[in-house]
């Protein structure tokens, strides 16, 4: 390999070594009162809170010795699938579309590596598609899948310079990890896929520059993929979905998507922030940590919460509003922490004493996020005849609103399907996943045309590869 | 359809037979040939019964509040709309809000594809001469209620039914669940960005055109009223640009 030209790579620590420099956030010490610090101090790695037991399955740079060949069994293990449906309409993809038009002749299979860079997460993955339609029994088969996630402070965001800066120090390393995991050399690749957007301008850059180097080294088409639907793709191909509704709820993203006409058409969003942008930012009101990442954090919190305090309630039609909800409840929250007795909410007016507790406004403010998620899915489901529902993106993840999902599945005698951390939070194997299913019906990208975009909407998109 | 749902509806309504027609996302419909209060003397005489049933992934308190709220809303709008000019929408027989239940007049039929809705209709040929009347009536319609202050809050395909006036289809807007009163440019604008929406994910292929016939007829409902008619436009230029503009990261 040239490594000539590239002094930075030769330079570069092992993984193992750089995990050991690796900064982390400085420990956490509870700025807050009462009854948070208690759930605060056990969101710790080393703990064997058996909340905790399934997170040490996620593939993040801490761990890699936890990463595994993710093998047949192992990627029908994440389906979190709670199938209802007795009619068999679920029993696979089949499409009509011919995907092996641009086969390379005596050879059987095909091979992506996907580069995953749209907000602070760095994912890598390389999947391999065997000829002909997928199916059930001709499934994508995950070769590697490593993320490192960039962790700011409690009560700080990511900036996009950071974090820019964070996924240029560890491209080079996530891939070769990842090439290592997956035992795949470079001759065997077929196609090299990047984010293109939505996304944050500048982490999606040094991802596409990254891209771009690797092409130019080795030789291989590039191929620029819509991260929505990389989610969407992702997630159909994990659970066998066949035509659901999609919910895509991540930090910057909330739409209820649905296929036709060969598009993801979005028939119901945002009207200002995403629902993990809306749990993000109470998370830093509340200086809870950003690791392993807020919605987690709230999630745990949540549980522990039972006094439901009334919160606007803002659905629009099909589309729904969370800013006026965050602006209402941190009011709470500060209201809260400065011992604004006045607030009739929060203070008892003749003890003044709290009635309330920051777990509390945890569970008000989830129960009321998923119900008007919950309510707009059912109103797209209802309008689209379908009964069932995909959840993808990294608030997916939340257990919480997989079961409001199912509960309201249920009633409607549907099927939801849902994966888990691997897949919901972003990675790189979705994007070389969706970039190798444009790559196999003949999409080709100029080097010129390699560029990323902050906005891309998902209907934008040409599904060529469905009919 | 699920069937603890149809039996709870039926134990708020003893000893009235309902038979279920549809689920919408958040009520189930039934119809039934009893008059809550009067003797029917019209044999065959149906009415909608609209039941809004407790949704089990809500909190209670949330739902008991969101089903109260809705369905008084619903009623009072119904209300406040049934024989204004030009505005077609089913006449309210009874309330019950606590429960969920609205007693309806009966309206549209079955066509070949279901329900008689608008989105049924438009879904059964490619093009039909009168699609474009139709389209340009509800316009029309959905202009009127806005000049009366009221705002729909989920203009769809599917909540605008057609009635058979003879030979000709009529429209009639239904399900003001989330219907609420204000002047406010901002909300009517919202309410149309909302239909536009719908229209270009339910029809897809001929969005365009559905969306210039309906812009149309809600020009004309505007009649004299150009000054109003202009405001609500601006705005709606704007919250499109909004909707289409929203940075997107993630």
């Amino acid at each position: 390999m040239s490594s000539t030209r590239h002094q930075d790579t030769k330079e570069l620590p092992s993984y193992e070594e750089a995990l050991q420099e690796h900064e982390r956030p400085p420990p956490y010490t509870p700025p807050l009162t009462g009854s948070i610090m208690a759930s605060i101090t056990r969101l710790s790695r080393d703990d064997p809170d058996p909340i905790y037991e399934d997170l040490n399955n996620v593939v993040d740079s801490t761990d890699f010795a936890d990463v595994d060949h993710y093998n047949y069994d192992v990627l029908s293990n994440a389906v979190r699938d709670v199938s209802l449906d007795t009619d068999g309409s679920s029993k696979g993809i089949v499409t009509m579309v011919n995907l092996d038009q641009y086969a390379k002749p005596g050879k059987h299979t095909y091979t992506a590596i996907g580069l995953e860079g749209s907000a602070n997460k760095l994912g890598v993955g390389i999947i391999r598609h065997n000829l002909g339609p997928l199916s059930q029994e001709n499934r994508a088969q995950v070769l590697s899948n490593v993320r490192d996630t960039y962790i700011t402070p409690p009560g700080e965001g990511f900036l996009p310079r950071d974090t820019a800066r964070h996924h240029r120090n560890w491209v080079v390393r996530l891939i070769k990890r990842s090439m290592e995991e997956a035992g795949v050399s470079r001759e065997e690749l077929d196609c090299i896929c990047f984010t293109k957007g939505p996304g944050m301008g500048a982490p999606l850059q040094s991802v596409v520059i990254a891209a771009r180097a690797l092409s130019q080294l080795w030789d291989l088409p590039l191929i620029g993929v819509n991260h929505c639907i990389g989610h969407i793709e992702m997630g159909r191909e994990i659970t066998g979905a066949d035509n659901p509704v999609v919910l895509y709820v991540s930090g910057g993203n909330t739409q209820v998507i649905a296929y036709s006409n060969q598009r993801y058409r979005i028939f119901g969003e945002t009207l200002d922030i995403a629902i993990g942008n809306c749990l993000d930012r109470f998370a830093r009101t509340l200086k809870i940590p950003n690791y392993p990442s807020p919605g987690y954090n709230i999630e745990q919190l949540a549980k522990k919460g039972s006094n439901y305090i009334e919160l606007p309630y803002t659905v629009k039609g099909m589309d729904l509003s969370m800013s006026g909800i965050l602006a209402y409840i941190d009011q709470l929250a500060n209201d809260l922490f400065k011992g604004n007795t006045s607030n009739k909410v929060i203070f008892n007016q003749e003890t003044k004493e709290a009635q309330i507790t920051v777990e509390d406004l945890c569970f008000s403010l989830q129960e009321t996020l998923f119900a008007m998620l919950v309510e707009i899915t059912e109103r797209a489901m209802a309008h689209v005849n379908t009964n069932q529902v995909l959840i993808v993106g990294g608030v997916g993840c939340n257990e919480r609103l997989q079961k409001m999902m199912e509960d309201m599945v249920l009633d409607r005698k549907g099927s939801i399907y849902a994966t888990d951390e691997r897949f919901c939070i972003d990675n790189g194997i979705m994007i070389a996943h969706a970039g190798l299913l444009e790559f196999r019906m003949g999409k080709r990208f100029e080097l010129k045309d390699t560029v990323c975009t902050q906005k891309f909407r998902t209907d934008e998109v040409l599904v060529s590869w469905r009919d | 359809m699920s069937d603890h749902l149809v039996e709870l509806a039926k134990s708020h309504l003893t000893n009235i037979p309902v038979s279920l027609i549809s689920q919408g996302a958040e009520s189930l419909i039934f119809t039934t040939t009893t008059h809550p209060y009067m003797e029917t003397s019209d044999e065959g005489q149906q009415y909608i019964v609209k039941f809004r049933p407790p949704k089990k992934y809500r909190h209670p308190q949330l739902d008991a509040q969101l089903t109260k709220r809705r369905t008084l809303a619903e009623a009072r709008l119904l209300q406040r709309l049934y024989g204004a000019d030009g505005i077609s929408v089913p006449s309210i027989i009874a309330v019950d809000a606590r429960n969920g239940i609205l007693w309806l007049e009966y309206i549209g039929q079955q066509i070949e594809n279901g329900v008689s809705s608008l989105k049924n209709y438009l879904w059964l040929e490619d093009s039909k001469a009168d699609y474009e009347s139709l389209l340009r009536a509800v316009g029309d319609m959905i202009a009127r209620l806005h000049q009366m202050g009221i705002v729909h809050g989920d203009l769809t395909t599917s909540n605008v039914m057609l009635q058979k006036h003879g030979s000709q289809w009529a429209p009639c807007l239904i399900d003001f669940g989330l219907g609420f009163t204000s002047d406010l440019v901002e909300d009517k604008a919202v309410d149309l960005y909302v239909l536009e929406r719908a229209i270009l994910s339910t029809h897809p292929v001929h969005s365009d055109n559905y969306n210039s016939w309906l812009m149309e007829g809600y020009k004309k409902g505007y009649g004299k009223d150009q000054g109003k008619f202009k405001q609500v436009m601006k705005r709606y230029e704007d919250v499109r640009m909004r909707g289409r503009k929203r940075s997107m990261l993630g």
